[in-house]
């Protein structure tokens, strides 16, 4: 683990979901743009972008990471990057199971996200470098409509 | 042969397209961010940044929130394309699907069609709690109105097509009872010029060495005398039946997308309003209008019965209590159907699917989502109060009976867990306002050359 990484409980997943997750308050949702979060330690600047944007309620969309090292001020390459989402208040994750890849320049692509309520949820970026395991949360809040 | 032209839902404009327009894209997005963070404020109960919406009874104007949300759920959406249904649209496929609709020689002893559980006067559903072919089943008619739309069928979404729905009944024993044998042979004697007219020749259904009278896959039945005639045949006079299975299936859905949802007082009252009628042409009755701001509002129902087939075509446990009169095993629901659809021989990544792109839905299904346990389909609203009984299990009579329900949620789930954010239904909310509203959302019933047999 990265030195000042707090910890943070149980790691949601598509299967596992945990309603301990810790107040993101760092992290803040911007609507209708980029969603933006740093990691628990603080080494790492995540950005995400959904595709389509906003991303039409119950409908399979993209999201990706776009993550930059602090330490150096670089796009983070080589590294594993999952996002997932959860809804803590429901104590369950999402219908389905995104797959993840590597774009290049610091973006991470995970596709198959499906947000399939409105209300509260957390994105959970997990980063794992070769110094270890580090995660961001970025609330959003679905809307019961699309645009 | 006339070819009937493909029905869409009559598209309401408003009356002053220059005053809609005015709604610019930029306002729009402001009202959707408001209307979120309202709703969603709403739900959890917690400190809303937005004002909170009038009481039910209050009788104010609609705010822009509430507009926001109420045109979310109207007019009635166009039809969606059918990627994996190479002849969805095809007059002739429709026209051969509506003769199988209503053919009571699909079934084992000749009584049982499509129609007979979904009726068309009674908008494709039948009345019943239970449905009836050769037997009774465990589950609710649910209208195929709307069908179209829904990413998976059935009420635990084991098919993902309205074509793989349909296929589902003729072989189950106590729906149609027949077998993809019985059912290719079936076709062969009775509509053969009109299937090889669209999907080419059929196999040697005459020859019953290779072609057994009655034959299907028998699942965990390997001894059922099915099961032994089906893995009897070869391979590749399997996958021709299996063929011949599918296509009788594209026919049953091209005719199927005949059946949308019409323009409702619920739509008509929208479009005026969206014009800058504020009396919304008179479509709905005050009460009415009570309970479309209780429904958007208070009442919350909008979080599962959203966008405009007032569903959110997924799956939820509602924490039903197992009725005194259950008998055997809890229903899993979408526990089972999950695997199943992914298990299908005719998903959408199957080799009798025409889809040329992506099967997202199916390749990034979660079987093992924790709450599919219990978990039933939320049901289109569209047509609502004459679709009745209500829930999977049609345990509800009326409407009245459903809200009594959301007003004391009483008991145990029969299995699984009550969505945790299901909150009790104010008893303050009026439920013969919300009645009003739901009874707002019954169109006319399809055009009436599709209400039975073709003509010609």
């Amino acid at each position: 683990m990265f030195s000042s990484c707090e910890g943070s409980g149980s790691k949601p997943s598509g299967e596992q979901a945990s309603t301990k997750e810790p107040a993101a308050k760092e992290s803040s949702a911007k609507e209708g743009g980029a969603l933006e979060g740093l990691s628990q330690s603080k080494r790492f600047r995540v950005t995400l972008t959904p595709s389509p944007d906003p991303p039409p309620m119950n409908t399979i969309f993209a999201m990706e990471a776009k993550v930059i090292d602090r330490k150096g001020d670089a796009p983070l390459t080589g590294a594993k990057v999952k996002v997932d989402a959860t809804m803590p208040a429901h104590r369950h994750g999402m219908m389905t199971r995104p797959t993840h890849k590597e774009v290049g320049e610091g973006v991470y692509r995970s596709e198959g996200m499906k947000l399939h309520m409105p209300g509260e949820w957390v994105y959970r970026v997990d980063i794992e470098t070769k110094d270890g395991e580090d995660h961001v949360l970025i609330p959003y809040n679905q809307p019961p409509m699309n645009k | 042969m006339s070819e009937p032209q493909q029905q869409q839902p009559q598209q309401l404009q408003p009356p002053e397209p220059s005053r809609a327009a005015g709604l610019s894209v930029a306002l729009a997005v402001v009202l959707l961010a408001a209307a979120s963070m309202l709703v969603m404020k709403i739900a959890r109960g917690g400190e809303a940044k937005a004002p909170p919406p009038p009481k039910a009874d209050s009788g104010a104007p609609w705010t822009e929130v509430e507009l926001a949300l109420m045109q979310s759920l109207s007019p009635p959406p166009e039809l969606p394309p059918s990627p994996t249904n190479a002849v969805a649209d095809d007059p002739k496929a429709a026209t051969l699907g509506q003769r199988l609709f209503f053919d009571t020689r699909l079934s084992g002893d000749g009584t049982v069609s499509c129609a007979s559980c979904h009726v068309p006067s009674l908008y494709f559903t039948d009345g019943r709690r239970f449905g009836l072919g050769l037997d009774e089943t465990g589950r609710h008619v649910p209208t195929v109105i709307g069908a179209q739309w829904q990413p998976f069928l059935f009420w635990d979404g084991r098919a993902d097509s309205v074509w793989a729905q349909a296929l589902g009944p003729l072989e189950a024993e106590n729906e149609h009872g027949m077998t993809r044998l019985s059912v290719a042979r079936a076709v062969y004697t009775h509509h053969r010029a009109e299937y090889e007219a669209l999907f080419g020749a059929m196999p040697a259904m005459g020859d019953l060495e290779r072609f057994p009278e009655e034959a299907r896959p028998v699942p965990m039945d390997s001894y059922h005398l099915h099961s032994q005639r089906w893995e009897a045949m070869s391979a590749a006079d399997r996958k021709a039946i299996n063929a011949v299975f599918a296509n009788v299936g594209k026919a049953l859905e091209a005719y199927q997308r005949k059946l949308v949802p019409g323009v409702a007082p619920f739509d008509r009252y929208v479009a005026a309003v969206r014009g800058g009628d504020a009396d919304g042409g008179g479509h709905l009755s005050t009460s009415a209008q009570r309970g479309l701001r209780a429904f958007i509002g208070e009442a919350q129902c909008i979080n599962c019965h959203n966008g405009p087939l007032l569903t959110d075509m997924t799956f939820h446990n509602l924490g039903l209590p197992r009725p005194p009169e259950a008998v055997g095993k809890p229903d899993l629901g979408r526990t089972l159907g999950a695997v199943e659809v992914l298990g299908s021989a005719f998903n959408c990544q199957g080799e009798f699917s025409d889809a040329a792109e992506r099967c997202d839905e199916l390749t990034y299904l979660n079987p093992r989502f924790e709450d599919f346990r219990g978990a039933f389909k939320t049901p289109t609203l569209r047509n609502v109060s004459e679709t009745g009984p209500y829930m999977h299990d049609g345990r509800f009579g009326t409407l009245e009976e459903v809200l009594a329900f959301y007003k004391s949620l009483p008991g145990e789930p029969e299995i699984g867990h009550r969505e945790l954010v299901l909150e009790l239904l104010d008893p303050d909310v009026s439920s013969a306002d919300l009645v009003a509203f739901l009874e707002s959302l019954t169109g006319p019933l399809p055009d009436a050359r599709w209400l039975g047999p073709p003509t010609e």
